[in-house]
């Protein structure tokens, strides 16, 4: 079977996130990622859907194969056009929330991955970015 | 408006001699769709006989709607139609195939009919168009709506199944909970515990998350506040079955799990329960 080079999902309800992150795993699985690394990322694209649903409301979802030098790995990007985060620094910080949630979604995603950005602008939206490197 | 009058008059007037034609030349329109059908390759779960017997149902329809302006008895065919066959793996482009295809087939008929005086054509086409893609809609509409009613029915169905609360002993309830939780799943899951709590005046009840291949900080939470109105109602929850990778995965999040009473498996989650409520299981002695 011929691999995916990308998996699209776009993101609108609660069952979009489920879609999202059995994408992930399979893909992930695909690119020889194993074991915890597959519940790991799994989970980190979990919380960046669940940030797109409660704070955005839509956006979408990419999944694409990473490569740096001789490391291979998987490269997520959470895109929307919601309202963006006011405080970049505050949102990462850990029990920060605006919705009552645990506060976990943003800094917990970045503990699990190898590289993690966020883009976002007030009014613009927001672009969450991760990298997880096979090991 | 008073110039509009005549016209709609006209309409109803062509809509009746339209009616008339399509009843003198039903077996022939109805053979030629029908053999459209097959040649198309649609409905192909279907039997000749079937197809030609629905097909029958459905030209006597469309012509009923055509008379009467009126497309309820037609959505309560399109309704009945799609759950009988739904079932049998119908898609919902074969029933747009057969409706547009019986379309075509009766404007060609027209076309023939009124190739002399194009004029009048138009006009009849004119009358015709409007209902024709009603009738379509309507039929496509009810096959949808069948569907999503179908598939919304054996969601709840799917989520009423998922979670059983079970009574092992006095006081002692068990929940294999297994699939994927999202949020929904997880408030219901909620109050379906704490509701078992209320019913079967529970002391302590086990979890087990064996069956459940990913937890997101989102529904840890669902599971931390359950455990903790739990308490508020006077029960203690144990929570088996843990994976490594799930363990591994909520630490590194940061979920704190310190209030959650965890036990590694069922079993011992059941005799942390026992133990609990004061029970104490012996293997008799079995003599000889």
């Amino acid at each position: 079977m011929k691999t995916a080079t990308e998996v699209q999902v776009s993101i609108r309800s609660d069952t979009d996130i489920v879609i999202a992150r059995q994408q992930a795993r399979s893909f992930a699985a695909q690119l020889g990622f194993s074991g915890t690394d597959l519940t790991i990322i799994a989970t980190a694209v979990s919380e960046m859907a669940r940030n797109i649903v409660i704070y955005a409301g839509n956006g979408e979802i990419t999944i694409e194969a990473a490569q740096d030098g001789a490391q291979k790995g998987i490269c997520v990007i959470a895109r929307d056009r919601g309202p963006g985060i006011s405080d970049v620094a505050r949102a990462m910080e850990d029990g920060y929330s605006t919705v009552g949630s645990l506060g976990l979604g943003l800094p917990g995603t970045k503990r699990l991955v190898d590289e993690f950005h966020v883009v976002s602008k007030v009014g613009e939206g927001t672009t969450v970015t991760i990298k997880k490197w096979r090991r | 408006m008073r110039t509009i009058q005549p016209s709609a008059e006209s309409t109803i007037l062509l809509l009746r001699e339209l009616v008339s034609h399509l009843r003198e030349n039903r077996t022939q329109l109805r053979e030629e769709w029908a053999r459209r059908i097959t040649e198309a390759q649609l409905l192909t779960a279907m039997t000749k006989e079937e197809i030609f017997a629905e097909a029958t149902s459905v030209y006597d329809n469309y012509v009923e709607v055509l008379e009467t302006g009126s497309v309820e008895a037609l959505q309560a065919y399109a309704r009945n139609l799609s759950e009988r066959i739904i079932p049998r793996g119908v898609e919902t482009h074969e029933v747009l195939g057969i409706v547009l295809l019986l379309r075509d087939v009766l404007a060609r008929s027209l076309f023939k009919k009124y190739q002399a005086d194009f004029d009048l054509l138009n006009r009849v086409l004119d009358a015709y168009e409007p209902a024709a893609n009603r009738i379509a809609n309507t039929v496509g509409v009810g096959f949808v709506q069948e569907r999503e009613r179908i598939i919304r029915q054996q969601q709840e169905a799917i989520r009423e199944l998922s979670t059983p609360v079970l009574q092992v002993r006095e006081r002692l309830l068990i929940l294999p909970m297994i699939g994927v939780i999202d949020s929904q799943r997880a408030r219901q899951l909620t109050e379906q515990v704490l509701r078992g709590i209320r019913t079967n005046r529970a002391k302590v009840v086990v979890m087990d998350i064996t069956g459940v291949p990913a937890i997101d900080s989102n529904v840890a939470n669902h599971l931390v506040q359950t455990v903790d109105a739990s308490r508020l109602m006077g029960a203690t929850v144990i929570v088996t079955g843990l994976s490594p990778e799930i363990a591994q995965t909520l630490v590194t999040i940061g979920v704190d799990l310190s209030k959650m009473n965890t036990v590694g498996d069922l079993q011992g989650g059941i005799e942390e329960a026992e133990r609990l409520l004061g029970y104490k299981v012996q293997a008799e002695q079995i003599s000889g």
